[in-house]
């Protein structure tokens, strides 16, 4: 009895991952194409990752990443 | 019944990550960071010489990383920039991102714990360490999606 509102649980998560999943799958055809990932690539990449994580290291949260008061109602 | 849904999306991420087209030929160019080289001059020609193994799995993992992380974001400041307007169609929609803003932070602090462990030392072990916190993090990266309701 409990297998239709699971099958139906699923199926409405299923969308937001399937959508995600293929924007990596995208993401990694296009970038692959060729069979080579270019140097300006790869740095960029590690620069992001760097950029991100040393800012982080050193305490600094974008503002959207935290929780301010409520807006007034 | 929710926490059921997490392997499954992790399943599918990974799963997409391994399984795109080319992936059986896929190539650094050498001189990146990821398949670290040097140049070579020799009669006018200038080859670069591979100094270290190309690193494919920490350069998925962190392109991943970068998806990831910019979802969330977008996410998170299209929340904030529009926020007196979401406020007034639903309360729940910055209380639920509110929730999941400590979680990504922690996340992302994990993935930088796990990434200077593998760079200092790259194992198969460390790799593994650090797919598993991208996993919390895709998990939380489609919880972010759907709190935005969809037009």
């Amino acid at each position: 009895m409990l297998i239709v509102p699971a099958i139906t649980a699923v199926l409405t998560e299923a969308p937001n991952y399937i959508a995600l999943a293929k924007k990596v799958k995208d993401f990694f055809a296009e970038m692959f194409k060729q069979g080579m990932i270019t140097t300006a690539e790869q740095d960029r990449i590690d620069d992001f990752v760097d950029e991100v994580l040393d800012a982080r290291r050193r305490g600094q949260v974008p503002p959207e990443f935290t929780v301010e008061p409520d807006p007034e109602s | 019944m929710r926490n059921l849904f997490k392997p499954i999306g992790l399943a599918l991420v990974l799963c997409a990550c391994l399984a795109f087209e080319g992936c059986a030929n896929r190539k650094l160019e050498t001189g990146g960071r990821y398949a670290p080289g040097v140049a070579i001059h020799e009669n006018g020609v200038t080859n670069i010489i591979a100094t270290a193994a190309p690193d494919i799995g920490l350069f998925t993992v962190d392109s991943t990383f970068e998806i990831l992380y910019s979802t969330i974001q977008t996410v998170f400041a299209t929340e904030r920039r529009n926020r007196d307007l979401l406020w007034s169609v639903s309360h729940d929609i910055k209380h639920t991102l509110d929730k999941l803003r400590p979680q990504v932070n922690e996340a992302i602090l994990a993935y930088d714990t796990a990434r200077r462990a593998y760079l200092a030392n790259p194992t198969p072990a460390g790799l593994s360490k650090l797919q598993t916190v991208l996993g919390q993090l895709q998990s939380l990266a489609s919880a972010v999606q759907t709190a935005i309701p969809k037009q």
